[in-house]
């Protein structure tokens, strides 16, 4: 179905008529006897595959991804009725949340945006969140990777903190960690052995799949 | 000295970082800054005087979050008391000769204007209109509204300080680094081009125009051309301490030596810069590498 992929591709990025545009796709499908899961896995979750790929090349910015995640999501509560199972197939569950003392959270949403809109399950902590808490959430969802954000330099150490406490948590070895936000490099991920850096919220979707060994 | 006739005679040298200043001088992680104008003056003080003593034309107060978009509901002291309190501490530093900048950050809201976001602009207005009076109220020499990535929401800012004050306003956007397949489209994360920015607050009444912080450090000089090719209005430049790094310690550290940076200083006021200063990790030393340059310019 590139067809479809391509549709809402368009119709995610064309801002002020994204949510509308792209309902009306949907519910065309859905007259025409389009499966609900093709529309969302090869439509849906597609595009926002694109469309994180886009922000990531720097074609669109973040004002397109915020209202595409809007359409998404508006999307998704259309479907959701005609989807076979309310427990959806998900890639993967993910925690994420910006770390302690950091209370930015734009760049983090992205990447939630981008990762739920991707077809994993995001949980997100919020910001400022701590390392238990971020244990806690690892034990209860039963997570595969763990994602931090941090906009700071100042709060970026708290990463090696988290990871640290995952560690002693004894969960280290059950999740993956992947890290970014604007100060933090892969040589930074290197040091505190994350086991994966994304540059921005577009790359997250595809170092999320490739960490869990999946196409992504 | 009042600041049309400042920026009229000569380059005004502006401070540089205050949040990695009042760090190294114990503000906690998860502390806000601005907090330290009532808990802590003479801490926001001693970096004021810092960079006076080392020759800044003007400083700007501590108040870049202090809105109440940021400081949020339970924050313990009001707008305008952290406002207030923030420029009382810079008007006793800076004496008649320097300048005080009224500093207002951005909201930090992710919900936006439509379409992309659910919020009017009335609620950016009210935001905004608070802290400007309460800087004026308190008697800064000009209002600085910087850090912008979004035009939208520094033109409505622009728009709340021009209509509750008299002030000069400053606008200062950051910009994100352009592609490689196309270096010279200088825009903001939002998408914001310099062309929309120019004209959008140029039509709003900004006295000065510019760029701080973002990711652009060396190419500044060449924004600054960018952006002079299409103003005649004063600019400012507000310039990184280069691309942060973590040392062996996990100690921030910036690229930038004094001497690097105002070589980037130099160049972008070659280009027609007005007013320039430092932004993150910048410290007295960098403020200082400028002054020397200008004072040894100005000698010749």
């Amino acid at each position: 179905m590139t067809d479809l992929k391509l549709s809402f591709v368009k119709s995610m990025l064309s801002r002020a008529q994204a949510i509308s545009q792209t309902e009306q796709i949907i519910k065309d499908a859905l007259a025409n006897n389009v499966p609900a899961s093709e529309i969302l896995n090869d439509g849906l979750v597609s595009a926002m595959s694109v469309i994180g790929d886009k922000f990531s090349e720097g074609e669109i910015y973040i004002p397109d991804v915020l209202i595409a995640a809007r359409a998404m999501q508006n999307g998704l509560d259309i479907l959701r009725p005609y989807l076979a199972s309310d427990k959806p197939s998900y890639k993967g569950t993910v925690v994420i949340g910006t770390v302690k003392g950091d209370l930015h959270d734009i760049g983090k949403n992205l990447v939630k945006y981008m990762l739920s809109g991707g077809g994993f399950n995001v949980i997100d902590l919020g910001n400022d969140v701590s390392s238990e808490k971020f244990a806690d959430a690892v034990r209860t969802h039963n997570a595969d990777i763990v994602a931090m954000s941090a906009l700071l330099t100042t709060t970026m150490t708290s990463m090696k903190d988290i990871i640290e406490g995952l560690e002693e948590a004894g969960l280290r070895e059950k999740v993956k960690v992947l890290i970014g936000g604007a100060p933090v490099t892969q040589d930074f991920a290197d040091k505190i052995k994350a086991d994966g850096y994304a540059r921005d919220a577009g790359s997250a979707i595809h170092k999320a799949a490739e960490l869990l060994g999946i196409a992504g | 000295m009042q600041f049309e006739q400042a920026i009229k005679s000569k380059i005004i040298i502006c401070d540089g970082a205050m949040g990695t200043e009042l760090q190294k001088r114990g503000l906690g992680k998860g502390v806000t800054p601005d907090s330290w104008n009532i808990t802590n003056p003479e801490q926001v003080k001693d970096v004021h005087k810092s960079y006076i003593q080392v020759g800044a034309d003007a400083i700007l107060t501590n108040t870049f979050g202090a809105n109440s978009a940021r400081i949020g509901k339970e924050s313990k002291y009001s707008v305008r008391e952290l406002n207030l309190a923030g420029v009382k501490i810079a008007r006793e530093c800076a004496g008649e000769d320097v300048l005080v900048f009224g500093d207002i950050g951005p909201t930090g809201w992710e919900d936006q204007l439509p379409p992309y976001g659910t919020l009017s602009e009335d609620v950016f207005y009210e935001v905004f209109s608070e802290q400007a009076k309460a800087l004026a109220e308190g008697g800064v020499d000009a209002i600085i509204i910087e850090t912008m990535s979004n035009l939208a929401e520094a033109t409505i800012a622009l728009k709340a300080v021009k209509d509750n004050t008299s002030l000069p306003v400053i606008c200062s956007m950051t910009f994100a680094r352009p592609p490689a397949s196309r270096p010279d489209d200088f825009r903001t994360s939002w998408g914001d081009s310099v062309s929309d920015i120019v004209e959008s607050l140029t039509k709003g009444g900004a006295d000065v125009l510019g760029s701080n912080c973002g990711d652009l450090v060396n190419e500044m000089p060449f924004l600054a051309k960018t952006i002079r090719e299409l103003t005649k209005l004063p600019l400012i430049f507000e310039v990184n301490a280069g691309i942060p790094r973590i040392d062996d310690d996990y100690k921030t550290v910036y690229s930038l030596s004094p001497e690097n940076f105002a070589d980037i200083i130099m160049q972008i006021i070659e280009q027609g810069a007005n007013i320039v200063g430092g932004c993150c990790g910048t410290n007295p030393e960098h403020i200082s590498a400028i002054k020397n340059r200008l004072d040894i310019l100005q000698s010749r």
